[in-house]
Parts: C-alpha cells; sequence; structure tokens
C-alpha cells in the first residue's frame, strides 16, 4: 500500500516544469532521441538537456547513447511512486473515517440488543 | 528548484456518533483494528499507549502475505479532544510525518478533523497534483502496457 522511493521532493521539484511534464509525457508513448524531443518544444538541444538532466537526477528518465544520439526512455517506477503519493493518504484517511463510523454503528446495534 | 515544503493534508468529517464513542475508536485497541486498515487488509494493533510518549503500533497484513507496519509516538493526549502523534512507516523510505486528530461536539454528531502534516512535498504541486495525479497515472500505466506488450 503505501510504499514510497526516496527523494520524491526530487521528483515533484522535477515534475512542476510544465516543459518537463511535456517531455515525460511525450516520453510515454516511446523513447525518444534528444533531438527528437527538442523539436516541438522550439528549444536548443542545450536548454532542453537541461531538462532532461533534471529528469534523468529523479530517476524519471534514463538516457542511453547510440551511436552519436542519445535516446531517453521513461522510467516508469519513479512515475507511479509519484502519482500514488497523494492519492494514497487523501484516500486513506477518508476510508478510514468511513470505516471507523461504520464500527461506531455496528457496535451501537450489539449494544441495544 | 526543489522547495521542500509542508503541505498538509485535511480531512473534517461529521459522523454519527457521541464525543465518548468516537474517542473510544481512537483509543481502544480491539475497535482500532477493526477500523484501522484499509478494507483489504487486516490490522493488528500491537501497542496502543494513549498517552503523553506512550508509543502505538499497528501492523496490517495484505491479502499477498505482507505486512505493513505503522507507529510512532503520542506527542500530545488530550481525552476527547485532541490526539497528536508522530506518524512512520517501518522499513519505508518516508520521512516521519505527523498527524493530529480533534474531535468536537456538533449538533448530528462528532466532528473528526485529521491533520496529517510533515509531509514532504514539492510546494506548488499542492495545487496541481488533482490535475496531474491523473496524468501521472494513465501515463505510468500507458508506458507499463506498452512496455509488456
Amino acid at each position: 500500500m503505501v510504499k514510497y522511493t526516496p527523494n520524491l521532493d526530487t521528483v515533484f521539484g522535477a515534475l512542476a516544469d510544465p516543459t518537463r511534464r511535456a517531455i515525460v509525457a511525450r516520453l510515454a508513448t516511446g523513447s525518444l532521441t534528444v533531438g527528437e524531443l527538442a523539436e516541438p518544444f522550439n528549444m536548443s538541444l542545450p536548454a532542453v538537456s537541461k531538462h532532461l538532466a533534471v529528469l534523468d537526477d529523479a530517476g524519471l528518465i534514463e538516457r542511453v547513447r547510440r551511436g552519436r544520439s542519445v535516446e531517453c526512455v521513461l522510467a516508469p517506477d519513479r512515475l507511479k511512486a509519484a502519482a500514488d503519493w497523494f492519492g494514497d493518504y487523501e484516500k486513506f484517511w477518508a476510508d478510514r473515517l468511513d470505516a471507523l463510523e461504520r464500527v461506531i454503528r455496528q457496535n451501537r446495534r450489539r449494544k441495544s440488543r | 528548484m526543489t522547495k521542500p515544503l509542508l503541505a498538509p493534508l485535511e480531512i473534517r468529517r461529521v459522523i454519527d456518533a457521541t464525543l465518548a464513542e468516537t474517542w473510544a475508536a481512537w483509543t481502544d485497541p480491539a475497535l482500532v483494528a477493526r477500523w484501522f486498515a484499509p478494507s483489504d487488509m487486516r490490522a493488528e494493533v500491537i501497542a496502543l499507549e494513549v498517552r503523553k510518549g506512550g508509543a502505538y503500533r499497528i501492523r496490517m497484513h495484505d491479502r499477498e502475505g505482507r505486512d505493513h507496519t505503522v507507529g510512532g509516538s503520542y506527542v500530545a493526549v488530550e481525552p476527547q479532544r485532541r490526539i497528536v502523534m508522530t506518524w512512520a512507516w517501518e522499513g519505508g523510505a518516508e520521512p516521519q510525518s505527523q498527524v493530529t486528530v480533534e474531535f468536537a461536539e456538533r449538533s448530528g454528531g462528532t466532528e473528526i478533523f485529521v491533520l496529517h502534516e510533515r509531509l514532504p512535498d514539492a510546494g506548488s504541486i499542492d495545487a496541481h497534483r488533482k490535475g496531474w495525479l491523473g496524468c501521472l497515472d494513465n501515463l505510468a500505466r500507458t508506458h507499463a502496457s506498452r512496455r509488456a506488450s
């Protein structure tokens, strides 16, 4: 249930930027080279590389050298951990309070019998 | 830059129960065992020393036979008013956080206020989290199924 990888701060920090989220979204459909990633953003290669370095540091992507180009691959485990993060606790407490109310109701029925 | 801001999680709920019943549900191990674990798990209350400085430890057994144990100590205990406790999963990488529970009599029942704070977070994410959590889930799923195929 509540299993967290370390440094989720880094993951959230990396994803706080819209360009980096867009990069992650594009990589979700398949790996791309740095050049291919840079194209739609109208950005220089160094600028994109900087974003990629942040994503790499956060463990969200891996960069693999293929000949003269660098291919970027999404590492989904970290992404999943980030996605589970808040959802888990919000749901955890809401569900727990529901269950707590049920238990009190059951107890009361038992006593009134 | 990553800001390790605190994004507390708050839940406020009025339940159809008296203050005494609600307090008992948080402090009687037999009762806690019945509601504390998610529905697909079984809770086992190992310790529940509801007093300042006392420890609590609750183990949850899931269907795959794994155990998830949460525990901590009571920072403050005011009977039928307030419980403040530290919160940490054993063997987890998540840093210790803190849970405050407040109880108040209301017309129609008892209000429970849960504040879960000192959770690591990246500040601005909080405002956006609802929007992109779904996206992240989808992305992770898309990628997983693509890899599996």
